[in-house]
């Protein structure tokens, strides 16, 4: 396997764009990853191009990259469709990495792109329903509430048993609305009090409106070449992937004792990479719903069980701390537009690797990085798909 | 509606195709269609193929399951995805087999927060919720605290 780097990415700010379709979003995303990396279109050998909704949401069934890619100016390359639920854009740079990895191309593109807003919420929700199993999604399930009820989450329950109280939820969107007001990527830029968090509607006990990440559109791409040729292309610092573990979900009988997906997943990134969970500098992780984020610290063993909010409180996970999470908004202020999130990612944690993240810049001289991704529900109990990856610089 | 046992097999359609059992008769009852091991005995509440416990292919049986339960979880969701309708009920409930099923709560239930509580006996009904573009009722399976049985029929 040969070492390969990020030498560009892009983005298309998360948000509502009406008159914007995907294949908008996609290109403005693909351009200006083109340009950060000083390469042209005609560089790139092979295209990943992930999306999750937009066959149900733009009548766009099939070939979604190939018309993302037309519209950017990529033809005649190999393009794949990557379709991983939260983790499709994560996915999607796994394939332009083990491309280049391989041998096989020596420039890569990964995107990922996402219209949500169509008009009409409901068809966006039940578009987000339809990445469960189709007897969950059949039944009506609610994303939002199945986050707060289904068993691996339980959030009563972990209330109960760690004495979590709203106000530990509430301090993740503060937290995470500060930075995405610091962000012109995101999509919500005010930043939230704990009150306004506790005030806001009820959307499925104990997550309130501000707690849920919300309908977005957007998309983000980034370019990979060999780690010795970024050189070549490029006087930013070249931010090396250490790994990218992808992981299915496994059928959870009861009484299973197996490790849980996320733990097990980041254990994966750890290894390949040669790292551990003290040696990250910063993170962008998955906080669909906002206590989310408290649960994803412990499985990423950056603190022991219950200990999430203390981390926050003692200001470590902070944009000042020693270890930011969430520099861009996270889900919750930034944005989900679901296919291009894990990409959103990446783009947020390459700037700061680079020192380019402007206001939101981590004051620790990050040099390593993890994002973690996961998404779609399985009638096994566990998430479709996880990712977790650790960039170097 | 009709008691659920008058309806025959034309006069409506599953929410879930081959995922519960409609009573056919008043001595007839609801169940969800499970899949037990017979090798191992594991046991989900689904139709499966493979045991997903010892990885055979040829060891899975249907079993009738999930008639009574304990409310493992449940909140009131204020937001629907198309063809339901807020606020509503979701939950899952823990079957004495073991699995933890996905539920919605029946209609006898008022959609307020005291109406349940964690580690109630909750027993499984049939009931319709909506009707399709030819004016069937769709049907699901829903459960219901044991004490509250008085309008089911
Ligand atoms: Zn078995």
């Amino acid at each position: 396997m040969r070492d390969v780097a990020i030498i560009g990415v892009g983005a298309h700010p998360a948000g509502k764009f009406e008159d914007k379709r995907l294949k908008d979003l996609g290109r403005e995303a693909v351009w200006k990853a083109l340009g950060d990396a000083g390469v042209g279109a005609a560089d790139v050998q092979v295209a990943y191009f992930g999306n999750s909704l937009g066959g149900l949401l733009t009548g766009q069934e099939g070939i979604r990259g190939q018309v993302v890619l037309q519209e950017s100016g990529l033809g005649g390359i190999p393009v794949v469709n990557v379709e991983n639920a939260c983790a499709s854009g994560a996915t999607a740079l796994r394939g332009a990495w083990l491309e280049v990895a391989s041998g096989n191309a020596d420039m890569a593109l990964a995107v990922g792109a996402e219209k949500m807003f169509v008009g009409d919420t409901a068809k966006s929700i039940s578009a987000l329903a339809a990445d469960s199993e189709i007897e969950l999604s059949q039944m009506g399930m609610q994303f939002s509430a199945a986050y707060a009820i289904h068993p691996k989450t339980n959030l009563k329950g972990k209330m109960k048993e760690y004495g979590w109280t709203p106000a530990d939820f509430a301090k993740v969107v503060v937290k995470n609305s500060h930075n995405g007001s610091l962000n012109p990527y995101a999509q919500h830029r005010k930043p939230l009090a704990e009150e306004d968090v506790l005030t806001s509607r009820m959307i499925a006990d104990p997550l309130t409106l501000y707690m849920c990440s919300s309908i977005a559109d957007g998309a983000a791409a980034a370019i990979v070449c060999p780690a010795e040729d970024a050189k070549r292309y490029t006087d930013k610092p070249p931010v090396r992937i250490g790994a990218i573990a992808l992981t299915s979900g496994q059928y959870r009988l009861a009484g299973d004792t197996k490790p849980d997906m996320v733990a097990m997943t980041a254990g994966l990134a750890y290894e390949a990479a040669g790292v551990g969970p003290e040696d990250v500098d910063i993170a962008e992780v998955h906080d669909a719903m906002a206590p989310a984020e408290l649960l994803i610290y412990e499985r990423l063993g950056f603190c022991g069980p219950g200990e999430g909010p203390r981390l926050i409180d003692d200001g470590v996970t902070t944009i000042g701390g020693r270890r930011p999470v969430n520099p861009s908004g996270g889900l919750v202020a930034r944005g989900h537009p679901v296919g291009a999130t894990g990409l959103l990612q990446v783009a947020e944690l390459v700037w700061q690797l680079r020192g380019e993240a402007g206001d939101r810049q981590a004051g620790n001289n990050p040099k390593v990085a993890l994002t973690h991704n996961q998404g779609g529900l399985l009638l096994g109990m566990d998430s479709a798909a996880c990712t977790v990856s650790i960039l170097l610089r | 509606m009709d008691r659920v046992f008058d309806l025959r097999p034309n006069d409506y359609v599953m929410l879930v195709p081959g995922a519960f059992h409609v009573p056919e008769g008043p001595d007839d009852e609801a169940y969800l269609i499970g899949s037990r091991c017979r090798a191992c005995g594991a046991t989900v509440p689904h139709p499966m193929a493979v045991c997903p416990a010892c990885v055979s292919a040829d060891t899975m049986e249907q079993v009738a399951i999930g008639q009574r339960g304990r409310l493992y979880s449940f909140t009131i969701a204020n937001a629907a995805p198309v063809g339901f309708t807020a606020p509503y009920f979701q939950a899952y409930v823990e079957l004495p087999e073991g699995p933890r099923v996905f539920a919605l709560i029946s209609d006898d239930v008022p959609v307020e927060a005291d109406a349940l509580a964690d580690g109630m006996e909750m027993e499984l009904v049939i009931e319709p919720v909506r009707k399709d573009e030819q004016g069937r009722p769709v049907l699901t399976y829903k459960y219901r605290p044991v004490a509250s049985n008085g309008t089911g029929a």
